[in-house]
């Protein structure tokens, strides 16, 4: 299998759910019914990023560069307006650390009053504002200073936190601290592992990052080894979690995990071992999280000691890609499970051309996970990657999550059919009534 | 819209000096590195990346018809080739707000900063650096010539030649910092080179360079709405010999002549003028001891526009834009003064046959004024540095006055 956007070094997508108006009093009560997007797959020109380096050196592992993406930097009340106008309750961004932190320890109060007017917005529209406060992207100072292998990245990270904050928890719904912060892990289970000439390629990619910034390293979570990245990760989100709650104790924190559907293989199947290792180390800091964020594609069939193809005689879509919208019911039992607390699916979706596949997607999905809210799993809400078309780190431009089509020389936005049905669904409250 | 045969009473802002965050600037990293000469970093400006209709209607407000601002190269290119539809469309929306408030735009391609990719391949020095202005500059006309009144292709790119007629054109602390800095910056971009012309020694290719640069962009311009009035603008103190050794002929030589000499093909002449510089045998003169300072220490002498405006005219034969004039002034009332008497020595200059086509302050807003960061208040509005609120200055009344006055 090549290397896709779900891979090993795939930097991946995102999204969550938050409560109802007022900002603090219903919060609890509302399902809430989303679309979501991340600042530099949407924004465009998010210069001081570390992965726009990382596109833009000779080599890049990345098929084209971000470059404007869907201009959301100057569109995003159009982007509000149209969840607003499908019906959602929520919709769910992320604040760019390198704009508000473009050089260390020099925040920048403009790009604060930026996503605070953002947040600020959506309570005007009645939608919940569910904020990524990493997804992704880090400074490239960040990322020249040794990322989240440095000795205070989680000071740094929390001192961020802090300023975002203060500036605009008390509009946010939901905070998320990390946006799969957990993909990389994954990677050593992909099916088959990443060819030589690609990890080849991204090593030489990084070292061009370093010497562009003056710098003998460039640590950037999704294009390295992850191994020696996780601890500074996992006392961030802690750190960040506390700088939060500093600010406003009653909002709900969690992080988002990429979690499959993983389904044993044969009667070695290594599939705890997987979950130890990819979810392991992230449980084990959310003892005290509102909920657990989960963000799933399909199913992963585990084999004693890697993921294997899946079955021969499992359902397919026309184009040979696994059909399983119904693995999302089974992620949130298993979240709920493994760690007690209430789950928010933050992204869900699929990557079709044709739309009708998306809105066939779409209803199973959501059923999927009213079976396990019956069953008595607590759902926060449930918010679909994506909003928009956009850009799908490695894989550029050429995947399409979105259920509002963008052109790519206009910007102009086109709900697609499949944003209708999930808004009718949104309003209807579930699929039963609809 | 008025036509624009009216004349032109305008404000003037630069990108980098309000926009904030023009973090793929070259002069962004300039005030990053650890041995920077900056006082301060530019940071988010005036935040006019979000508050430019704000700007727009108070210079609205005063009764002006005209506005200058620049656009970035810096964003509309972020990487070689890689132009940028968000920003244009940006810069699309400026200038249309202008139109919508009757202010004629007056737009700057090259407030001199550059994109940091650019200063890495050797800035001007670069021989590809005319194509690579050129592609920028046709790219901005495809976008705003319908909108845009006047183009000024440089500011101020006479800057650097303003010392070469002397032996020490800086004291070398001055230029062994600058030399520092740019090191520095070449070091944290792995390049083996970071020119920024501004902070150069104005070297002969790289003038060469830039000047090709201009005429590129005018044809591209002119190209695409050949209505469209495009020159430079030229930092014209009133330049005063002293004694008969004095070193004027060679500072005229220097800091004016090639650029007259491209200016002759343009539609106009932009004079960008603050005060005097008074030029003895081997040095500019310290001003005299009784002289009035302003904030920045030079010499309160407004009178200086009066000449510039004839010198250019006379050295050109083109009409005269005065894209810029103003005052540091820690105390407003000077500045208040300041207006008042640059605009009758306007005023003279125009009786006297000189024909002018506007006059531009400098600024509409405290600003970042570069190596001095924001301690030269130049503007008729005062920013609050913590929420970007503008404040007018009693100041901002006179010049309004003083414009209604003329109209």
């Amino acid at each position: 299998m090549t290397v896709d956007r779900r891979g090993v070094l795939g930097l991946g997508i995102a999204a969550s759910a938050a409560a109802a108006l007022p900002p603090r009093a219903a919060a609890a009560s509302r399902f809430l019914w989303g679309a979501a997007t991340a600042g530099h797959q949407v924004e465009g020109n998010n210069v001081s990023a570390d992965i726009w380096l990382l596109e833009q050196v000779q080599p890049s592992v990345f098929a084209e560069p971000s470059g404007d993406a869907c201009d959301s930097l100057h569109r995003w009340r159009e982007d509000i307006a149209i969840v607003k106008a499908l019906g959602l309750n929520c919709y769910r961004f992320s604040v760019e650390w390198p704009r508000i932190e473009p050089a260390r320890g020099q925040f920048s109060q403009a790009f604060l009053d930026h996503y605070k007017a953002m947040v600020d917005h959506c309570r005007d529209q009645g939608l919940a504002p569910v904020v990524t406060f990493n997804h992704f992207t880090t400074p490239r100072w960040f990322a020249a200073t040794g990322g989240w292998e440095q000795r205070d990245a989680a000071d740094l990270f929390a001192r961020y936190c802090d300023k975002v904050a203060r500036a605009m928890a008390g509009g946010i719904s939901h905070a998320l601290t990390f946006n799969e912060p957990n993909l990389a892990l994954g990677g050593r289970w992909a099916v088959s592992p990443p060819p030589a000439e690609f990890e080849a390629k991204m090593a030489a990619c990084v070292a061009a990052a370093a010497k562009a910034s003056g710098s003998d390293r460039f640590s950037v979570l999704n294009a390295g080894d992850p191994t020696p990245m996780i601890p500074g990760i996992t006392a961030a989100h802690v750190a960040a979690r506390a700088a939060i709650k500093a600010a406003r104790g009653d909002l709900p924190v969690g992080l988002s995990l990429a979690i499959p559907d993983n389904v044993p293989v044969g009667p070695d199947s290594g599939i705890e071992r997987k979950r130890a290792e990819i979810y392991g180390p992230f449980f084990e800091v959310m003892d005290r999280d509102d909920f657990v964020g989960v963000q799933t594609y399909g199913r992963a069939f585990v084999g004693r000691d890697r993921d294997v193809p899946a079955p021969a005689d499992s359902p397919k879509r026309a184009d040979g890609k696994e059909w399983y919208p119904a693995a999302i019911g089974n992620v949130v039992r298993y979240a709920h499970a493994a760690t007690g607390k209430p789950v928010m699916v933050t992204e869900n979706g699929i990557d079709a051309s044709d739309d009708t596949l998306r809105a066939r997607f779409i209803p199973e999905a959501v059923a999927s996970i009213e079976r396990a809210r019956a069953d008595g799993v607590p759902v926060l809400g449930y918010i679909h990657w994506s909003l928009l078309d956009n850009f799908e780190w490695l894989s550029g431009y050429g995947p399409q999550f979105g259920i509002v089509a963008v052109d790519r020389a206009s910007f102009k936005r086109t709900p697609k059919p499949s944003a209708r049905l999930l808004g009718s669904i949104a309003r209807a409250g579930g699929t039963r009534m609809r | 819209m008025r036509d624009r045969a009216a004349f032109l009473w305008g404000v003037a802002t630069a990108g980098h000096q309000v926009e904030g965050n023009n973090l793929n600037a070259d002069i962004w990293l300039l005030e990053q590195v650890r041995n920077t000469r900056f006082a301060e970093a530019s940071g988010d400006a005036c935040d006019n990346l979000h508050r430019w209709h704000e700007d727009i209607a108070i210079a609205a407000d005063l009764g002006l018809n005209c506005f200058r601002f620049s656009i970035e190269w810096s964003r509309i290119e972020p990487a070689p080739g890689e132009f940028s539809e968000a920003w244009l469309d940006h810069y699309a929306r400026v200038a249309a707000a202008c139109r919508d408030a009757e202010l004629a735009p007056v737009v700057t391609l090259s407030h001199f900063t550059s994109p940091r990719w650019f200063a890495c391949r050797g800035g001007w020095n670069d021989p590809e650096a005319p194509t690579r202005f050129a592609a920028f500059a046709e790219r901005a006309a495809r976008r705003l010539a319908p909108l845009v009144s006047h183009v000024v292709t440089f500011n101020e790119p006479n800057l650097p030649l303003m010392g070469r007629w002397t032996a020490t054109p800086l004291a070398d602390a001055t230029r062994a910092g600058l030399d520092s800095m740019l090191a520095e910056a070449a070091r944290e971009s792995g390049s083996d080179r970071f020119a920024v012309w501004v902070y150069s020694r104005g070297e002969d290719d790289a003038l060469a360079h830039l000047l090709a640069g201009h005429r590129s962009a005018r044809q591209a311009w002119k190209a695409e709405r050949p209505s469209v009035q495009v020159g430079m603008s030229l930092a014209l103190p009133d330049a005063q010999a002293v004694g008969s050794a004095s070193g004027l002929a060679a500072y005229r030589q220097f800091a004016e002549a090639p650029f007259f000499a491209a200016a002759r093909e343009d539609d106009f002449i932009g004079v960008q003028t603050y005060g005097r510089i008074r030029l003895g045998a081997t040095a500019v003169l310290p001003p005299p001891e009784d002289a009035e300072r302003t904030e920045s220490g030079e010499e309160y002498y407004p009178q200086a526009l009066g000449a510039a405006i004839t010198h250019a005219h006379a050295e050109t034969g083109r009409p005269v834009l005065v894209t810029e004039n103003g005052i540091a002034a820690a105390e407003d009332s000077q500045r208040a003064r300041y207006i008042s008497a640059a605009l009758a020595s306007l005023d003279a200059a125009r009786k006297s046959g000189v024909p002018v086509l506007g006059y531009i302050h400098w600024s509409l807003l405290d600003n970042f004024e570069w190596r001095r960061g924001y301690a030269q208040h130049f503007g008729l509005f005062a920013v609050d540095r913590g929420d970007f609120s503008r404040t007018a200055k009693p100041s901002a009344q006179v010049y309004a006055h003083e414009v209604r006055r003329r109209r």
